[in-house]
Order: C-alpha cells, then sequence, then structure tokens
C-alpha cells in the first residue's frame, strides 16, 4: 500500500493511502508532476481539522464507491444527496464553507457538489430577507438600489401559469 | 526570483478576477495553482515561510465572501425565483446571481403587457424589434381544428408588449384565415404560404406577400401554364438567397416529400427534382416538422409521415440540390412531430414536440459543427408542448403558443432562452439589418402608425371607388372540404 504525506495549513501531517489522497484531483496532478517522493505535500490552504473532514469523505467514499451514474442523470437536482453525504454537511456554517473552498482548491468534485447543494438547499424557496438572516448578510442596497433591481425582475414571471 | 514571479502573477490574476475576493489566501491560492503546473511547489514551504505568510486561517465570513465561481455553482442548482430573491440580498451576491450562465438553465416565462388570442399552429416572423404572429387555430383537444383565425398580431420585443392592431392596418384587403401555413421574411416583407383554412381546405396555393414598412398586402397567384405547387398544410418553409423552399406537408389525404422553390423576386416556382446517386437519398413523405437553414444547407427535423417518424435528422444541399440523410446523427428530438426549430449560431434549438402519444418539454441543441445533440433544458416548467412558435431575436430565442397538454389549450406566453450572451457575428443577414435599422422611437411609431391609418383611411375610400377587398383571392372550396369541416379538420 503506497501512502503519501500531507501537510496542513498548521503543520500537521497526515499519511494517507495514495488512492484516497489522489481523489483530489489536485493531489494527483502534483503526485504526478514531482513523481515518487517522501517530503510531505504543503496544503496551505487547508487547516488540519478541515482536511481531517475531507479525508474522513475520502475515505469512506474511496471504501464505499457510488455505483456509476446514470447518464441521463440531471445534476441540477438537489433532492438526491447520499445520507453519508447529506450527515457529512450537517455542521455550522464556517465548517460548511471552508469544506467548499478545501474541496475547490483539492479539486474534489463529489465533495464539491455536495457542500454547494446543501448550501443551495438553505437558499432554496427563501426570500431575500430570509436569505439575508441565515447567513447573516447585510442589506447594502439603498432602497432605490433595490426599488431598481425589483423593476428589473419584472421582466420574467415566476408564478403560476 | 521566484518570490517576484509569484507576486506579480498573484497581482495579475486579482485584478482580472474583480470579483475574487482580495484575501491573502486566495493570492496564495493562485499562485500555488500556478506554480504547480511549474512544478516548483517544493519551493513554496520556504517561500511561505519567508513572506510569513503560512499559517493563515482561511477567511471566510460566510456566503457573501465566497469565491465567484463557487456561488456560480452553488446558484446553478436553484431556480429562477431563487434567482431573483438572490439578486436583492446584497450587492456581491446580486451580481453573482446576475451572471447569464445561470439564467440559461430556464426558459424564463416574459412578463407582458397585452394578450392575443391563444393559439397553436401560427406563424411567427421576426422583423425589426417586432414579431409579427399570424394565424393559426384553437384546438379542439390535441386532435381537431376549430376557430382558424385570420388576425396579424405584433410583438414588440423591447417593450415586451402585444398589439392586435397590425389587422387594421394592412392596406389592399385582409389575410385569410389559415392554420398549420408557413411565414417567412424576405427582405422587408412576410411571404405566407399554404396551411389549412376552413374554405379553400387545402387547395390555396396563393403566396401573400405583406410589406412589413407599408403594411400593403399583396396576393401573389400561381400562375397558369406554369409551375405550381400543389396546397399543402403542416409543410415547411425557409429562406435562402431569393427563394423560399416548401418543403413536406399534408394535402388533405397524405404526406408528401416534394420540394418547391419561389423565387422572390420572379414570383415563380420551380419544382426541384429529386437526384439519387452519391450517397444521396430521398427524403421521407412527412408533415408537421421542421426546417432550418444553416449555410448552403437546409435541415429537416422531425415529422410523420407513412414510415413513421424520422429517426434522424435530413439536409438538403442547396447548392447541388441533393438530399443527404444525417443517418449518424440520431436522437436528440427527432421521433416526434409538432415541432418547430430555429438557428442561432452554429446551433439549431428545438424544444418538445409530439411523438403521437406523449408531448415533451425538453429543450434541445444540435451543433452543426460537431453535428452532436445536446439536451440543455431537461424539462421547462410546462408538461409538454408542440405546435408553437419559435423565433429568434438578438442573442435569445422565443417561444410563443402552442398546445399544452395539462390544459388541452393553447398556452399563452412568450418563454425566452439567453441563447448567446451578446448577439453572435456570424449571424444572418437579418440580425445585420437589425443592427444598420435604427430601433423606431416611441415618437416615430406613433407618428408611423398615424401615417398608417391616414393611409389606410385614403385606401378604403379608394377602393370603394373601385373594387372590393374584402375577400382574398382563392380557390373555390369544394362541397366535401366544407362538409368535413363541420364534423371537424383532424390537425397534423
Amino acid at each position: 500500500m503506497t501512502t503519501v504525506k500531507l501537510e496542513s495549513s498548521d503543520e500537521k501531517t497526515y499519511e494517507v493511502e495514495k488512492e484516497i489522497a489522489c481523489m483530489s484531483v489536485t493531489i494527483k496532478n502534483m503526485l504526478e508532476d514531482i513523481g515518487e517522493t517522501d517530503a510531505a505535500i504543503p496544503l496551505p490552504n487547508v487547516t488540519s481539522s478541515i482536511l481531517e473532514k475531507v479525508l474522513e469523505y475520502c475515505k469512506h467514499h474511496h471504501e464505499h464507491p457510488s455505483p456509476q451514474q446514470d447518464e441521463k442523470k440531471d445534476e441540477k437536482r438537489l433532492d438526491d444527496i447520499p445520507p453519508y453525504d447529506r450527515d457529512f454537511c450537517k455542521v455550522d456554517q464556517p465548517t460548511l464553507f471552508e469544506l467548499i473552498l478545501a474541496a475547490n482548491y483539492l479539486d474534489i468534485k463529489p465533495l464539491l457538489d455536495v457542500t454547494c447543494k446543501t448550501v443551495a438547499n438553505m437558499i432554496r424557496g427563501k426570500t431575500p430577507e430570509e436569505i439575508r438572516k441565515i447567513f447573516n448578510i447585510k442589506n447594502d442596497f439603498t432602497p432605490e438600489e433595490e426599488e431598481q433591481i425589483r423593476k428589473e425582475n419584472e421582466w420574467c414571471e415566476d408564478k403560476g401559469n | 526570483m521566484y518570490n517576484f514571479i509569484i507576486f506579480l502573477l498573484s497581482w495579475i490574476f486579482l485584478n482580472i478576477k474583480k470579483y475574487q475576493q482580495t484575501t491573502t489566501t486566495t493570492t496564495i491560492f493562485y499562485s500555488f495553482q500556478l506554480m504547480k503546473s511549474h512544478r516548483i511547489f517544493k519551493n513554496l514551504k520556504s517561500l511561505l515561510k519567508r513572506n510569513n505568510l503560512r499559517m493563515m486561517e482561511i477567511d471566510v465570513n460566510g456566503l457573501n465572501n465566497l469565491p465567484y465561481e463557487i456561488l456560480l455553482q452553488i446558484f446553478s442548482y436553484l431556480k429562477l425565483t431563487d434567482l431573483k430573491h438572490l439578486k436583492l440580498v446584497s450587492k456581491r451576491i446580486s451580481v453573482v446571481s446576475s451572471e447569464p450562465s445561470l439564467w440559461r438553465n430556464f426558459l424564463i416565462r416574459l412578463s407582458t403587457q397585452g394578450r392575443i388570442a391563444p393559439r397553436v399552429c401560427h406563424s411567427a416572423v421576426v422583423y425589426k424589434n417586432l414579431m409579427y404572429v399570424y394565424g393559426g387555430h384553437l384546438p379542439d383537444k390535441h386532435t381537431f381544428i376549430k376557430d382558424v383565425k385570420n388576425d396579424l398580431s405584433i410583438y414588440n420585443f423591447e417593450k415586451r408588449k402585444w398589439s392586435s392592431k397590425a389587422n387594421k392596418k394592412l392596406i389592399k384587403g385582409q389575410l385569410p384565415e389559415k392554420t398549420e401555413h408557413t411565414a417567412v421574411l424576405y427582405k422587408q416583407s412576410m411571404y405566407i404560404f399554404g396551411g389549412y383554412s376552413v374554405g379553400p381546405s387545402y387547395s390555396d396555393i396563393n403566396v401573400y406577400k405583406v410589406d412589413l414598412e407599408t403594411y400593403e398586402l399583396e396576393i401573389i397567384e400561381a400562375k397558369e401554364g406554369q409551375v405550381r405547387p400543389f396546397g399543402r398544410s403542416a409543410h415547411s418553409a425557409v429562406v435562402w438567397k431569393d427563394y423560399m423552399y416548401v418543403f413536406g406537408g399534408w394535402d388533405g389525404t397524405e404526406s408528401n416529400n416534394s420540394l418547391f422553390k419561389f423565387n422572390f423576386l420572379t414570383h415563380e416556382w420551380t419544382k426541384v427534382t429529386l437526384k439519387l446517386g452519391g450517397g444521396a437519398v430521398a427524403p421521407p413523405c412527412i408533415r408537421s416538422h421542421s426546417s432550418v437553414v444553416h449555410e448552403n444547407l437546409l435541415y429537416i427535423i422531425g415529422g410523420y409521415g407513412p414510415e413513421g417518424h424520422p429517426a434522424y435528422p435530413y439536409c438538403f444541399d442547396l447548392v447541388n440540390e441533393q438530399w443527404h440523410s444525417l443517418e449518424q446523427n440520431k436522437g436528440g428530438p427527432c421521433a416526434r412531430s409538432r415541432l418547430k426549430t430555429v438557428v442561432y449560431g452554429n446551433n439549431i434549438y428545438c424544444l418538445g414536440g409530439w411523438n403521437r402519444e406523449n408531448y415533451y418539454n425538453d429543450f434541445w441543441r444540435f451543433n452543426l459543427l460537431t453535428k452532436e445533440w445536446e439536451k440543455i433544458i431537461p424539462d421547462f416548467e410546462l408538461q409538454g408542448i408542440g405546435q408553437y412558435s419559435l423565433v429568434q431575436y438578438q442573442n435569445q430565442i422565443y417561444i410563443y403558443g402552442g398546445y399544452n397538454p395539462s390544459t388541452c389549450s393553447p398556452q399563452p406566453n412568450i418563454y425566452t432562452y439567453i441563447a448567446a450572451l451578446y448577439q453572435e457575428e456570424n449571424e444572418t443577414s437579418k440580425a445585420v439589418n437589425l443592427e444598420d435599422d435604427k430601433e423606431l422611437t416611441d415618437q416615430e411609431l406613433l407618428e408611423k402608425e398615424k401615417h398608417l391609418e391616414l393611409e389606410l383611411i385614403q385606401q378604403q375610400n379608394r377602393d370603394k371607388l373601385v373594387i372590393s377587398y374584402s375577400t382574398p383571392i382563392v380557390h373555390t372550396a369544394s362541397r366535401v372540404d366544407q362538409s368535413l369541416s363541420t364534423i371537424g379538420i383532424p390537425t397534423n
């Protein structure tokens, strides 16, 4: 079993099965570029706590490979998150966003998809005010600007038939 | 040395990615991505140490501060209503949720001013910033034709406004009732051909020319002793050079595969003879298909006839006048009828259709370069649609009317699809003209309308003195057809 060493931003080193580490396209490309190495791969964007979560996710999916996805499957569906992934994403918002950034940086598509879908589910069906409240976003529009956007939004209808 | 390169590259990246958060973290991220490809990442650690940049905690202040691309991905899972709500959340979220690529996941139902009588099997042509909708009928379930229309209505794309007054503007007579006919644009006129109407049934072979600048109506009769097409409905008509090509359709008894061309300059018809050999084929006898022209090729998509639905597109080489089958390009929405197509850029766009059992609600694109089908929207909001009209104006595609199987009636809305972010350059001459002709201002439109009304009154006065134009010249209806029409003529 080949292993590789990964080093988090807070300088913790993790020894991981190469196949698991290579679920990250970024790491896979790096390894292809440098060949065999004993040196730890620095991941300056990922803290140890997040890296542990990411590795946990990769390990699970490595051990439980998901069946080949149906080609016709609609990728835009929000209700198709597998149970393990759904539970995995039940974390506080800062952790969720850090997971998204890590998945994006490490280029782990399934993790990025599932974390983004989780956020999308939090937005779906909410009013602008509710969205601001959920994500603690400050409304930086002037009332005039807001009115302008409401007018712009009128060009399409989205309710009823 | 590396130090300098990295900071230089970071600086460039940060300026390109104007929506990207300008945190040190992202700076490192992009530098790192670059270095990775340059096989110098090994040096990163020491480099980071030298610059005191390691141990950086990722700066996440929540949704509002996620990178642009990530927000785009999150928003890509959402519906139109959610995007509209996101536009009101904050300035940054508003910018991301306005990204046209997100809105291209939908056929967007437009909010329009005014309505016209709902219909199916009408025609639609675009001239300047207006869409001219003519004829059609009210379906009796999806099987029978009733209430065939003769009105010419106008939709203004810029104002998103309907006007049903175009009929009154017509000079020298009125248009006949027609459905399952075709209308094409050549220069500044709309040319209507074929279709079904209660009186003459399928036998009308006149071409009705409406000058869209003057609203003058001219009825071009196919002259005796010259080549004449036979009457038909549910055919297709396209424009190439100075010709209108009419293919296939239903003559009241059967489907055909004949191809006729009408010369806009001489008003003469020619029957295009079938040339076989050298890989050329005979197209199937079909009706309720759709056709488009791209470069020197006429494409036929869908349709139905004695041999069933064609499983792939057929294309007619307009220069060599030969038919070819695109057998390799099965799939897509080919095996359906009652669908329409439109070309934009290098793609043919196509929506829904009917397989004689069910209506579809998927939106497709046929790439004319790769010859591949791609389903771009799997399910737009209606359960299915057919017999609608499909046109292109600037960078958008517009769908109007058509049969809605869930209500067994025409759907009354206009839907749009944003086909490109900006108007593509290599478009038809129609689009080029659009840019040349400046759009009329409200004042100009008003004046033009007044002028036309005045002309109309003058014309009507003249008409009273000379001859009545109240009915267009059409072939006499046969008794059989009239009796049939009382039972109900099936729609194709």
